[in-house]
Formats: C-alpha cells, structure tokens, sequence
C-alpha cells in the first residue's frame, strides 16, 4: 500500500496544474454551499438588527419593500418621493420623533444622505474624529467611506451630478468634510451624510450667487427684469458666501425619500400605524420586521433554488472530474502496463489509482475546508458590503 | 541461482501470420543466452513468453521446473515482480518519475529495505553513467540515456532472471560493451540467467550461447 501511495502521491505532485484544477473545483463545489449559507446567515442577522431598531417608516405608498431598502439601506428606489409636509404632519400628530432622511443623490458611487442630527443619535453612531455638520454644505463620511477615499475632516467631496446635460438641474456641490464617523458594520458605513437642507441645496432648490444689487447684475430690457449672464452661482458653501444662500418655494413641498419614526411607545404606534391604513392616502407607515422577515421568506426560498443549482452543477463538475480521471487513466494506459509487466500486483495498480483520486479529493477538501473558514471569518464584513451595495 | 527452460513452444499472434515454433531453450544458473534473427523473427515474443508476458498456444515455460502455465497470473506477476529484471524495447520508463525513482520502483513494490536498494540502484546509475541524471525526470532524457536506465531498472532489485529486449540498440559502440558487460557479468555474478534479444552479432559473440531465431519463424 506505502508503494501505491508513493507512486499516486508522485504522480499529483507531478501533474500540478491537473491535481490543483481538479482540488480547486472539488473544493469550490464544497464550500459554495456553505458559504452562501454563512454569508445569508450574517446578511439575515444584520439585516434583522437594522430592522429591529427601525421602529416604523413613513414613505410613498406603494412597494413597502423598496421603502424599506430606501430608509435603512438608502438604496435609490423608483418610489415617488413624499413632501416634506408629511414629515411636519406626522410630527405635529405627537406620537414621537421623526426623522427625514433624503437619498437621492450620490458622491462618488455613495449616497449622500440628507436628514437631521437626530439620525446619528438614534442609530448609536459616533464619531471617529472631526465634529458633526453644523451648516449648509458641511457632510460627515462614513467609516468605509473614508477609508476608501482617504477623506478627513476639512477635506471635501463633490456630489455628483446627476444628468452631465441637463444644465438646469442639480449641480455638484463641493461638500465640507467635518467629520468621520466610526465604523458601525452597517450600512451607515458607506454613506454620506448631510443636513436634509445640503440635500435640496444639491437638489437645487436652494442656491447661492452674487449680490444681485450690486452694479449691473439686473437690468431692464422691454419691460422684463433680466439677470446678466456673468451671475456668479456659487458650487460651494463657505462662511463668506452662506449668507447668500436661499430657498425657493414653500419647505413643505420639498421631497423627501423617507422618514423614520421613533413612537413613544406601543400605543403611540398603535395609533400612528392606523393613521395610515387608509389606502387612498399618498403616504404610509410601514414596520421594517414585518418586511424584513418576508423578505427573508423569499430570501430562503430563492437560497433553496440557488442550492439547487449548485447541486446540479455540482453533479455536472463531478461528472467532469470523474471524465477527466478516467481520461487521464486511459492516457496513462502504457505506464499501467509497463507496472503490470515488471509484475506490480493488480491490486496495488487499483490502490494506486483509487489513491490518486483520494488525495486530490482529500486536497479538495483541505482547499473546502480553508474556504468556508475564510467565509465565516469575513462573512460578517461582506454581508455588510453586500447590505451597502459595495 | 535460477534455471530456465522451454520445450515445443507454439505461438501465433492472433489475428496475425505470424508463429513462432521453437523446439527447446535451456539456461541453467549462470548461463547467458543471446537470442539473434532478424526483425520480425519473434525475439520479443521469445522474451515475452519466457518471462510469462504472453501465454504459449502449446508447449511449456519452466522456472525453476516449476511451469508458468500452473501458476495463476497474480503467481505470475510476483514471480516477475520477485525474481525478473526486464528491459523492454522501447524502455518503458514512467516519464514523470525521475531516474532515481524509475529504478527502485520494484524494490518499492517488493517492499525491500530502501537504504540498500539505493545503495544498489545508486552504483547501477554510476556503472552505466546515469548517475549524474539521477533526479532528472525520465522524460527529458536521450534516448540513449532512457535505454542505459531501463538496464539498471531490471537490475536494480537483485533478479536472477534477466529479459533484456535488444538493451544496446539505442547506444554507440563504447556503451553498447559496457552495457553488454554489466548484464554478463551480472549473470555471471550471481548465477541467474541472462536472455538478451539482439541484432548486433559482436555482442552476441559475447555470449555462451546463441539462439538464431532465423529458423525458428514459421
């Protein structure tokens, strides 16, 4: 048997590419399944805890789903956006805290989410260094965020815009970095954040310029008042030019994507889910655990049908690596014979080949093994990545 | 100390014209025997069926006095494994091994003291001059240096009972005595016997014995 083992043992350290192929590929269709349920796990875990702490959410009526995703995970949804009246009314009702949260726009493929300072304290986030915004144009960047782009406080970071054409829609605004803020693992992480105003203001719904007093900045032309076309508009706040800085229209019409509401209590959201049970109403509260955990319940029915094809195509790899020693036997058939020949019993030929497929099998798994730890070591991380859309 | 003989062997290739006839051959301990003809006469098949490759249509192969046809063929291949050292025409190295492996692959499957069957195989390398390729792959030899291992291959355990197909074919003049040397000497050494299939009729006036197979083709 030491001689069969000797002869399969030279020969897989002989043949690397072929016996490292065929571990790779025994390996992977052992770890996948694993994995991916390690990694559904983590997601299921994190996911839950997000949705725990998230109380209700207001939004546009229609896929709560798509809320869902919108207020924790400040995914871009093709929901309409409600007013900011909502907010106000929901408020003014007294059955506890909301919080407005804008994220419509990006900067540099992370969202920049406008909403209000209440928004850290209620998700239990702190700061890593700098301070919090305290006006127009200031942001802090989320742990992954800063990490990845190297920002600091007192850097800065453009949003970005959203049509390179549409010159009369939102421009890039030059963002103040204040501050960083600690790594949570959650989506928070890979986001930016800034006063719900920063966000109209990027919106354009807010804008700062030259003194339209001064000089001829406005003229008269046939009796219309004209602005002179060398109007400075500014593209970033600074303390010298804030005080220019305007709205336009009524703040109650101003859109926000979703809001988060803290109730005070079970009563308290008792009666503010019944508010908005009505259907004809453009709003409504949903309760991110009752859509979490059917989100999960699809979730684990797609995870059945992905094993299912990982079954099959992991049938057909077998089958493959089943052809390719078989294959690679028949290729091998004159140094069979030549060990039949010298007088090598039959039954050390079939050790020697049954050992063969043994060690790449037990290298396959050696590769499954180190797999599936790497999964469940980092799977926490990547469900947090996968979460944020990184 | 073996013995080897054969009597009224007939064999015909199946499918084939070919049939090999031969009265009788004897080698007692000690005794080398080179079998001539020319190309086609049968030398591999002589050798093949004296060392119980292939199965004679009639008459017998004794080992020993013992006949290779009441043994079964797992008897067969220990015999071969046990007490046969062959050197096949084409060299049938494992080209993937190197030449250090090539040559203790029967002491490895006869389960022998590895130490000393180095030892054996190590002096076998320096006595054909291969030592200096001794961990080079098989596959990146010459030829002459694939038939110069294949030699110290069927020596390398000990055999009394030596099958050399035609070892001097692939070598110049020098190497082809050293070779021829070696395997008589070995035969001589330790009272085994030596069959060696060949065209080159110098070398066979080396040996004891002649067998032309010229006449035993039919």
């Amino acid at each position: 048997m030491s001689a069969a083992l000797h002869l399969a043992f030279l020969h897989a350290a002989r043949q690397r590419a072929q016996t490292w192929l065929l571990a790779g590929v025994l390996g992977l269709m052992m770890a996948v399944p694993f994995s991916l349920r390690v990694l559904l796990s983590a997601a299921e875990t994190q996911m839950r805890s997000r949705a725990e702490l998230t109380p209700q959410v207001l939004g546009a009526r229609g896929s709560a789903l798509d809320l869902l995703l919108t207020a924790l995970y400040f995914k871009r949804q093709p929901l309409p956006r409600i007013e900011m009246r909502a907010v106000r009314e929901a408020r003014d009702a007294g059955q506890g805290s909301v919080i407005p949260l804008h994220a419509r726009f990006h900067c540099q493929g992370a969202p920049v989410v406008g909403t209000e300072l209440d928004y850290f304290e209620f998700r239990g986030l702190r700061l890593d260094g700098g301070r919090w915004f305290a006006r127009l144009g200031d942001c802090v960047v989320g742990a992954r965020v800063a990490a990845e782009r190297g920002l600091k406080p007192g850097g800065h970071v453009f949003s970005s815009q959203e049509q390179v054409f549409d010159l009369a829609g939102s421009h890039p605004l030059k963002m103040r970095v204040t501050g960083v803020l600690a790594p949570s693992g959650t989506a928070d992480d890979a986001a930016v954040f800034a006063d719900i105003k920063t966000a109209w203001l990027i919106e354009g719904l807010a804008h700062g310029h030259d003194d339209l007093a001064e000089e001829d900045t406005l003229r008269e032309e046939a009796g219309n008042t004209v602005a002179n076309a060398a109007l400075r508009t500014f593209q970033e706040v600074t303390d010298e030019n804030l005080g220019s800085f305007h709205f336009h229209g009524d703040p109650d019409s101003f859109p926000v994507s979703a809001a988060v509401v803290l109730p005070r209590g079970k009563k308290a959201e008792a009666i503010l889910a019944g508010r908005y049970l009505d259907e004809r109403l453009p709003v409504q509260l949903i309760r991110p655990l009752d859509e979490f955990q059917s989100l999960m319940d699809t979730l684990f029915r797609l995870e059945r049908l992905v094993l299912m094809v990982l079954g099959l195509v992991s049938a057909g790899a077998l089958a493959a690596a089943a052809l390719v020693f078989a294959l690679s036997f028949r290729l091998r058939r004159r140094e069979f014979r030549t060990l039949e020949d010298i007088g090598v019993p039959r039954s050390s030929l079939l050790a020697s080949r049954a050992l063969e497929i043994l060690l790449t099998g037990a290298l396959g798994v050696v590769i499954a093994i180190l797999l599936a730890s790497l999964a469940a070591w980092r799977a926490g991380e990547w469900a947090a990545l996968l979460l944020a859309g990184g | 100390m073996a013995s080897l003989s054969a009597e009224n062997l007939r064999f015909r290739h199946p499918g084939g014209g070919f049939q090999l006839c031969l009265e009788s051959v004897e080698a007692c301990p000690g005794k080398a025997l080179a079998v001539l003809g020319p190309s086609g006469s049968g030398k591999s098949t002589l050798l093949r069926l004296l060392a119980g490759l292939l199965s004679p249509g009639a008459g017998r192969v004794c080992v020993d006095g013992e006949d290779l046809r009441a043994m079964t063929p797992a008897q067969t291949r220990a015999l071969r494994l046990r007490r046969m050292g062959l050197v096949f025409q084409d060299f049938a190295l494992l080209d993937h091994l190197t030449v250090a492996e090539n040559l203790l692959l029967p002491a490895r499957f006869l389960g022998l003291c590895m130490t000393g069957a180095r030892e054996r195989a190590r002096e076998l390398a320096e006595r054909l001059e291969v030592a200096s390729f001794w961990d080079r792959p098989a596959a990146r030899l010459s030829q002459g240096e694939r038939q110069r291992v294949a030699v110290a291959r069927a020596l390398a355990h000990g055999p009394d009972l030596v099958f050399a197909d035609e070892p001097t074919a692939s070598l110049d003049s020098g190497r082809c005595g050293l070779v021829t040397d070696l395997l008589l000497r070995t035969c001589r050494e330790s009272g085994g016997v030596l069959v060696m299939a060949t065209h080159d009729a110098r070398a066979a006036a080396l040996f004891p014995a002649n067998l032309n197979l010229g006449d035993a083709r039919a």
